[in-house]
């Protein structure tokens, strides 16, 4: 298996990768991602969504996030921050995630990608420590 | 502009409804069409696509939706409470469906077990089988087969195990067999269920591991099958790559023989266990560990890997063959996988317990012994053995020892032992597992056990093994073995020096199970 991790893609590449990835929805549907801005070659900034998962205080909320990608990514790890308040362990009180909290982004490698952090985050929410937080009114901004 | 299809995904999985629209509609009129696909009103509709949730004021093209995009289809909250069946009763929904899919991928080759069956005992068919050799030429003359070994490295160390090769072909000719298998999954993840840790234990496995194989069982499954018009041998293939979801689905008997083994107090009969436990007998006294002790714990090596059948068969078959436990070893899932088992204390306690209970020979060895059942049931050690890195030379060891066998440096039966035993002195506390028990006639074949424990991998079988060793090296200093990790941590903002040491140990040196184990405490 001469796999791809042996290659260096480029930023660009991977970006498109994930773009087309986010478009044709691969994977398991609990999450979305794509450009905020479709018509920005720089593909800085994304948007994303979880879909609260059942069984915990986020079931039937829908998460907006952002997530920035630097120049650097994907060797840096991309700024992700909740539009929509959330009460949960790793995300500060302006709704950006601390990385320090949440190993994904604390311990990035370059081969996670947006959707790795959106799924991460979603079954951070139902960890024991935060599935029966009390959570902010649906529906409210930072 | 024309008309193109897109299709939508619900997060209830299942269903996939695909419907036409055209850019100048709005997103109303085209929740007004799913609503005609499926049971979803288009008031209680929410669309995401590419990370947004679409308003229905806008355009199908101001969102640059093309053709076969996909969006996401969330039913939103009914305005009152929502009716969503308790944890309990909804789990074994999303999970059994699966587990018997799994199992029917492998006799819906034909779509029809008697055929099956009557196909797989035919007198050609019988040939083929007892020739394993001619068995696997075949398949890897397939472009599609090899393509999908290239893929996956496990896969190819199925195919390349004669034993397992045929044993799934028998279980694809017997349908009562592959009832049974399917009987015992439910039962599994019935008992799994009510292990109050064994639920996450089992939904993290399935997530991690489950589904990407299975993903890539199917649509392996799925091309090779389209391509059996053309290759007269594709059906077969479709049939062997489906039947490595099986072994995937397995996941669910076997872990269940092994992890909850609380309220599971009779081991599940395993069609894939008891041909372990039977292939390794020749090996002698102390394979009684390997193989009773395997025949439930291997089993989440065995399922849990999904193609780990190979982690089990493999060394029993061929105890020489540690490679492919190396390999094993070395999937990351696998190590992840472990990681996860590691650090919760009280399956390991229960999974060690179950191993006792099920096996004469080792409760023997445990009485005659008192160190190495203190060995044993000292979680630290157990997780400290299960240290990739460490049953890595376990294998190296034993590999040596293999090789002083054959050259004839060390008589392999009994008689040996006395002398291996001083030779393996190096890492001292081993001995209290080893050397003392050497009382068991042959040492050999008890280290092979130990060895193929370590085989079944994350089996706590293989915790046990190495445990019974001791593998005091590594850790004798903590802060200088773990200086790395140990920065890490701080870098990371963990700064109880004595907790992340601690969580260090229990995770043998992963910094990140380590934080998910500080993080949880």
């Amino acid at each position: 298996m001469a796999g791809p991790s042996s290659v260096v893609v480029p930023r660009n590449f991977r970006l498109l990768e994930e773009l087309e990835k986010g478009e044709k929805g691969i994977g398991d549907g609990t999450v979305s991602y794509g450009m905020e801005d479709g018509d920005d070659v720089y593909m800085r900034n994304w948007t994303g969504t979880i879909i609260g998962p059942s069984n915990t205080v986020h079931d039937g909320r829908i998460y907006n996030l952002k997530l920035i990608c630097g120049p650097d990514y994907p060797e840096k790890a991309p700024k992700v921050k909740f539009y929509n308040k959330i009460n949960m362990s790793c995300v500060g009180s302006d709704g950006s995630i601390d990385p320090r909290h949440f190993p994904s982004l604390g311990h990035w490698n370059r081969s996670n990608t947006m959707e790795t952090i959106l799924t991460e985050l979603r079954r951070e929410m139902t960890a024991p420590h935060n599935r029966k937080l009390h959570q902010p009114p649906e529906g409210s901004h930072y | 502009m024309s008309q193109f299809t897109v299709h939508l995904k619900t997060t209830s999985g299942g269903e996939k409804i695909s419907v036409d629209v055209k850019n100048e509609l709005t997103i109303a009129e085209v929740k007004a069409l799913v609503a005609e696909k499926s049971n979803v009103p288009a008031d209680n509709q929410r669309l995401i696509y590419k990370g947004q949730v679409l308003k229905d004021d806008r355009t199908v093209e101001s969102y640059g939706l093309a053709a076969d995009h996909v969006l996401h289809l969330v039913r939103a909250r009914p305005a009152s409470s929502t009716p969503q069946p308790s944890t309990a009763t909804s789990t074994p929904a999303t999970l059994g469906p699966d587990a018997g899919l799994g199992i029917m991928g492998l006799g819906g080759m034909g779509n029809s077990p008697e055929m099956m069956s009557q196909i797989m005992n035919s007198p050609v068919m019988q040939n083929m089988m007892n020739d394993p050799e001619l068995l696997r030429n075949m398949l890897s003359a397939n472009p599609m087969v090899s393509q999908i070994m290239e893929r996956n490295p496990e896969f190819a160390q199925i195919m390349n195990n004669p034993q397992l090769l045929r044993e799934s072909m028998q279980l694809a000719a017997n349908p009562a067999l592959m009832r049974e298998q399917m009987r015992n999954t439910d039962r599994a993840f019935s008992n799994i269920e009510s292990h109050p840790e064994g639920f996450n234990a089992l939904r993290r496995m399935y997530e991690n591991i489950q589904e990407p194989l299975m993903d890539a069982a199917a649509n392996d499954a799925a091309n090779a099958a389209a391509g059996a018009g053309s290759n007269p041998f594709a059906s077969l293939a479709a049939g062997v790559p489906s039947s490595a979801a099986p072994a995937a689905t397995s996941t669910g008997a076997p872990t269940a023989s092994a992890a909850p083994a609380v309220p599971n107090t009779s081991p599940l009969p395993n069609p894939w266990a008891p041909a372990a436990g039977a292939a390794s007998q020749p090996l002698g006294g102390g394979m009684g560990f390997g193989g009773g002790g395997l025949g439930s714990l291997g089993g989440m090596g065995l399922g849990g890997m999904g193609m780990g059948d190979m982690g089990m068969g493999m060394p029993n078959v061929n105890p020489n063959d540690m490679s492919s436990v190396l390999q094993a070893m070395q999937n990351p899932a696998m190590q992840q996988m472990m990681q996860q088992m590691m650090s919760q204390p009280q399956m390991m306690e229960s999974l060690t317990q179950n191993a006792v209970n099920n096996n004469p020979q080792l409760r023997q060895m445990l009485d005659s012994d008192p160190r190495l059942r203190a060995a044993i049931s000292d979680p630290e050690m157990l997780r400290r053995s299960m240290d990739p890195a460490n049953i890595q030379a376990m294998v190296q060891m034993q590999q040596a020892m293999q090789q002083l066998q054959s050259s004839g440096l060390m008589p392999p039966g009994p008689g040996g032992p006395l002398g291996l035993g001083a030779g393996l002195d190096q890492p001292p506390a081993a001995n209290a597992g080893a050397g003392a028990p050497a009382a068991p006639p042959n040492f050999a074949s008890m280290f092979n056990a130990l060895n193929v424990g370590g085989g079944g991998g994350l089996g706590a079988g293989g915790g046990m093994g190495l445990g019974g060793f001791g593998i005091p090296a590594a850790v004798s200093n903590p802060e200088t073995a773990f200086a790395t990790q140990l920065e890490q941590l701080r870098a990371m903002g963990f700064y109880d020096e004595q907790a992340n040491i601690q969580a260090l140990q229990a995770t043998g040196g992963n910094v990140n199970a380590a934080v998910e184990r500080l993080l949880g405490s």
